[in-house]
């Protein structure tokens, strides 16, 4: 009796284990088969209302053979654009399959051939799903054919966001007939395609503003780097000297481009790592730095050295004369180039978009990238302008105001390019405002 | 002075005008004579660029299928394209170009025949240019350095993933790890550097070149995941040129047959092609 009961429970256990042996191996067989655990279906749109690449990716189990799947998408989606292909993989192994696709209000039904093969990843990429306006999360479902019948398809789900104003702006332009007549020609088409105008702008402003962060900060720390970098160059010390300028020359002897690279993939690899931001304005100041040194020095030696002379007879020490003379004088002068160099520096940070930066340059190239188009390199191009032009004709009025007031003096010593391709203008000027030369410009002939 | 400066003026302007005359003049000749009219041999029929060459824009930055070799491109596709050439009965040259220019400047026409730069034939790109049938698989892969505790996809969320600009590993990437942030550059071997300064947490790839890459043990970088995605690539061709697209694809069938394209696999990955 006993050992019968013993007997028992021992069948009993036996058949508990069988049992857990036969759910432990139909379990990962469940899970290999089409739709089961780590089935995937991405998206390459995030916004509704676009023509939407489905890719679905699943494996099939042992012993099952899939002729082809019917997927069904949620109401309003439209699909009779919609085209398929397929591949199947062992491992990383191909095999081509065609694919037969049969459109149908909202489903895709695709039929393989050859059927595709037990235990093998099979990839389906559905284009041109057009998904509906609203967006939000959606549910795909549909059923399956195997050699052994239909199956339900377990149901993937794929979020999409409502489009964006300028979406919508492009999709009110697609229905647009000017529009049509006006992108059937080329290259209206390539530089200004007007949904892509529309579509750029607000994602080219965030990279705008990041340019503009990013020469907002590096040029004020450039200004200091510059003028002590003058100083060093004019010292009595020729060690002080030579190491200003073997700094100016090495960075204006080289191109920025290859500063970027050096800083950015260099750096680190001597276990220098900065985060991109700060380390790009690092490179756009030092690289500044070196051309506002010179533009300084030409600054302050333009200065007539009869302004030295005087301050140094009225009892001013050498820094006094500095600060209160020559220094007000310089900044006058050097105020053009230094406009102008801003507006240089601020065209140079495009060359960040080559490290990874995603400043204005950076978000063009990607939108030309995605799309094949140009145009977002005409809105950049605008973007760049918005700050460019109103510098430059500023700085064509502050020359013209130099002329004005340098007009009776005409000074010859002056040593930067630009007040010296001034003089002409200057002598121009003259007559009509021979008294406009301030007081304190001693160097009249 | 004044007077002197006008006649510099309209000197610099004459200049100008004329600089703009010639460029106008290059561009118009290259449209109208690229090529083979009148008294050519039979087997040059196509119309290429530069008349007995089959000139290939490429990416050379894409080991092995082609990286430069001081100034001579060289790898897989190189050797395929001369071989293809060679059947043609042309010369083949290759011309760098970045990769995401590579498809509007073959629609603009006149720089290069045919691209030839480890391209992936997909339809996205198909609606634009055709492609020859294509000359080998690939796949997409997933490199972290030696240091890095991310073993796949899944472990990516929210860190930043170096891509080539325009390439399937940036769809890739951009569609299954949709939290990350993509960094794209302009060629893989930048964003390999990219990966090696710790700029970003990981590079998705096409998996041949990210294994050529991380062969060499001195970049410190590993494969963590393949990535099966049973890609083919295929060589670009005009949709205003379907002679040379014909043309390509017979010469590719026949180095297929002669056994040449094996010797070039084997030349540069060390294993005959697997068999279908």
């Amino acid at each position: 009796m006993r050992t019968m009961r013993r007997s028992r429970g021992l069948q009993r256990l036996g058949a508990l284990l069988c049992l857990m042996a036969v759910v432990a191996l139909v379990v990962p067989l469940a899970a290999l088969g089409i739709g089961a655990a780590g089935t995937t279906m991405t998206i390459d749109q995030t916004t509704g209302g676009l023509e939407t690449r489905f890719t679905y990716e699943t494996a099939t189990a042992p012993g099952e053979t899939v002729l082809g799947i019917d997927f069904a998408f949620p109401e309003g989606t439209d699909t009779a654009k919609a085209t398929a292909d397929a591949v199947t993989l062992v491992g990383l192994q191909r095999s081509n399959v065609t694919v037969e696709t049969q459109a149908k209000g909202t489903s895709v039904k695709v039929i393989f051939s050859p059927s595709v093969e037990p235990s093998s990843t099979l990839r389906v990429v559905l284009h041109d799903v057009l998904t509906t306006y609203a967006g939000g999360k959606q549910t795909v479902s549909g059923t399956y054919t195997t050699q052994t019948g239909t199956h339900k398809l377990p149901p993937m789900t794929f979020t999409q966001g409502a489009p964006t104003v300028s979406q919508r702006i492009g999709f009110w332009l697609n229905r647009q007939p000017l529009v049509k007549t006006w992108n059937s020609v080329p290259i209206l088409n390539a530089f200004f395609n007007p949904q892509l105008i529309a579509i750029s702008i607000p994602i080219l402003f965030w990279g705008w503003l990041l340019s503009i962060a990013l020469i907002g900060v590096a040029y004020p720390v450039a200004i200091p780097i510059g003028l002590a970098t003058a100083f060093l160059k004019m010292s009595k010390l020729a060690p002080v000297r030579w190491i200003a300028s073997a700094y100016i020359n090495v960075i204006r002897g080289t191109p920025l481009f290859l500063q970027i690279y050096i800083a950015f993939f260099g750096l680190p690899l001597v276990g220098i790592r900065l985060p991109d931001f700060p380390l790009g304005v690092i490179v756009l100041a030092v690289n500044s730095g070196a051309y506002l040194a010179e533009i300084f020095r030409a600054g302050i030696q333009s200065i007539n050295k009869g302004q030295f002379e005087a301050a140094s007879s009225l009892g001013m020490t050498y820094a006094q004369a500095m600060a209160y003379v020559i220094i007000p004088q310089t900044v006058r002068r050097v105020l053009p180039t230094m406009t102008s160099e801003f507006i240089l520096l601020f065209k140079d940070t495009a060359l960040l978009s080559a490290v990874g930066i995603f400043e204005l340059m950076m978000n063009a190239k990607n939108s030309a990238a995605n799309t094949g188009n140009v145009t977002a390199y005409t809105v950049a191009a605008v973007y760049y302008l918005m700050i460019t032009i109103p510098l430059i004709n500023w700085v064509g009025k502050l020359e013209q105001r130099l002329a004005l007031s340098e007009g009776a003096s005409g000074s010859p010593g002056t040593k930067t390019r630009k007040s010296g391709a001034l003089e002409g203008m200057a002598r121009m000027a003259a007559p009509v405002t021979a008294d406009a030369g301030t007081p304190d410009d001693t160097d009249g002939r | 002075m004044s007077k002197h400066s006008k006649w510099i003026a309209l000197a610099l302007a004459v200049a100008m005008l004329g600089t703009a005359g010639l460029i106008a003049g290059c561009s118009s000749s290259t449209a109208s004579t690229p090529g083979t009219t009148g008294t050519t041999p039979a087997k040059a029929t196509v119309k290429t660029v530069t008349a007995g060459t089959l000139v290939a824009g490429s990416d050379t930055a894409f080991p092995p299928f082609e990286s430069m070799n001081g100034n001579t491109a060289e790898g897989f596709d190189v050797d395929v394209v001369a071989a293809v050439a060679k059947e043609m009965g042309l010369k083949s040259e290759f011309k760098s170009y970045k990769f995401d220019t590579l498809i509007p400047t073959l629609i603009a026409g006149g720089k290069f025949d045919i691209i030839a730069s480890g391209m992936t034939i997909n339809a996205d790109r198909k609606k634009q240019i055709d492609f020859s049938s294509p000359y080998i698989d690939s796949n997409q892969s997933i490199s972290v350095t030696n240091a890095s505790t991310v073993k796949a996809a899944a472990d990516l969320a929210g860190k930043k993933i170096g891509v080539q600009s325009g390439t399937t590993g940036q769809q890739w990437a951009k569609e299954n790890i949709p939290t990350a942030v993509l960094v794209p550059f302009d060629d893989t071997l930048s964003a390999f550097a990219a990966l090696q300064a710790g700029k970003v947490d990981a590079v998705v790839n096409d998996l041949p070149v990210s294994a050529a890459v991380v062969k060499d043990a001195t970049r410190g970088l590993k494969i963590v995941q393949e990535i099966p995605t049973g890609e083919q690539y295929g060589f670009g061709v005009s949709k205003a040129n379907p002679d040379l697209l014909k043309a390509v694809d017979g010469a590719l069938a026949k180095i297929k047959s002669s056994g040449e394209y094996d010797t070039i696999y084997k030349k540069w990955f060390g294993v005959a092609p697997s068999s279908k």
